[in-house]
């Protein structure tokens, strides 16, 4: 029989195993298979940059694929009812764009524009992409580049060359762009921005899903409620129980 | 009584987002339903459960706001 001591040392004398890989998982609610989530921060960067890509990356594809499309037929909805303007990031003070927030649950959506709104603010006067996709409105006073602002004449049926004053080497913009879609679009700005902020919003949660998996339904809860209960109610001795248990 | 039609076509001339509404419900059933479940079968009954539910709560407000409207 082996000592204390012997026993000891033989076990220092083993070689240490290596430590189990570290596995993020989640319990699916209907059957509680195991979900890899694998890199859950990761997958919920790839979800915040394009719907369902997180999904994709932890191998739940056709989750992914379906959220993908419904998301972005919803999102892409939007910008056809509101003509591509309705997406745009701008922050002065008389025209903040508080719709952007919910819109930047789309990272897809939310890096370009911010990119835009940087670059015709910044040295250049200009939309880094010339076509203005996501680029904000223009508003009274504002300088942009010769080259936009033909680009803008050409292009926009509400715009003129009177509408820019000749300010050496800008254009200055006299009018308020914002107003000119209004008018266009009529009913369809509100409608393409509503899409397209229902289409963020929905992605947050998707964002979430990929990142802790899927909640579990209230019904569990109320589930494991009413089983607790039921344990309660068997363990606690009833009046009748009781009473039969006393000695005559 | 009003046909089923005439009464959606009346309320399509009347509230334009009664039309518009039905994708977005449908999109957010799914994604409801998707981020409580995992299979796909139980992914689909709870879209359907999900739109039935905003389906209601979504039209009884669209009626207290109709009667409402009505009524003032």
């Amino acid at each position: 029989m082996l000592s204390r001591n012997d026993a000891l040392a033989k076990r220092k004398e083993r070689p240490a195993l290596p430590a189990p890989a570290r596995r993020i998982v989640a319990v699916s609610p209907d059957d509680g298979a195991a979900i890899d989530l694998k890199q859950p921060e990761l997958a919920a960067v790839l979800a915040w940059l394009v719907p369902g890509l997180g999904h994709l990356y932890q191998g739940r594809t056709r989750k992914g694929a379906i959220s993908m499309g419904v998301v972005m037929v919803i999102f892409l909805a939007g910008m056809w009812l509101g003509s591509g303007r309705v997406v745009y990031a701008s922050w002065r003070p008389d025209d903040t764009r508080w719709w952007f927030v919910p819109q930047a649950g789309l990272g897809v959506v939310a890096i370009p524009a911010v990119i835009q709104s940087m670059a015709i603010n910044g040295p250049s006067r200009e939309p880094f992409w010339a076509g203005g996709l996501m680029a904000p409105p223009l508003h009274d006073g504002q300088l942009v580049s010769r080259r936009y602002a033909e680009r803008l004449i050409q292009t926009d049926p509400y715009l003129e060359d009177g509408d820019f004053f000749d300010r050496p080497p800008y254009r200055q913009f006299r009018a308020d762009q914002i107003s000119m879609w209004h008018h266009e679009l009529g009913r369809f700005f509100e409608l393409g921005t509503l899409y397209t902020v229902v289409a963020g919003m929905l992605n947050l949660l998707l964002i979430y899903d990929a990142w802790a998996g899927p909640m579990h339904p209230p019904k569990d809860k109320h589930k494991k409620n009413s089983d607790e209960s039921a344990e309660e109610a068997a363990e606690a001795p009833t009046e009748a129980n009781a009473e039969s248990k006393q000695p005559d | 009584m009003i046909p089923s039609p005439l009464l959606f076509a009346l309320l399509l001339d009347q509230v334009p987002l009664l039309l518009f509404s039905l994708p977005l419900i449908a999109a957010a059933s799914f994604v409801f339903a998707a981020t409580h479940h995992e299979s796909p079968t139980a992914i689909w009954w709870a879209t359907v459960e999900w739109a039935v539910w905003l389906v209601g709560i979504l039209g009884l407000v669209l009626l207290a706001v109709i009667l409402f409207g009505r009524l003032i």
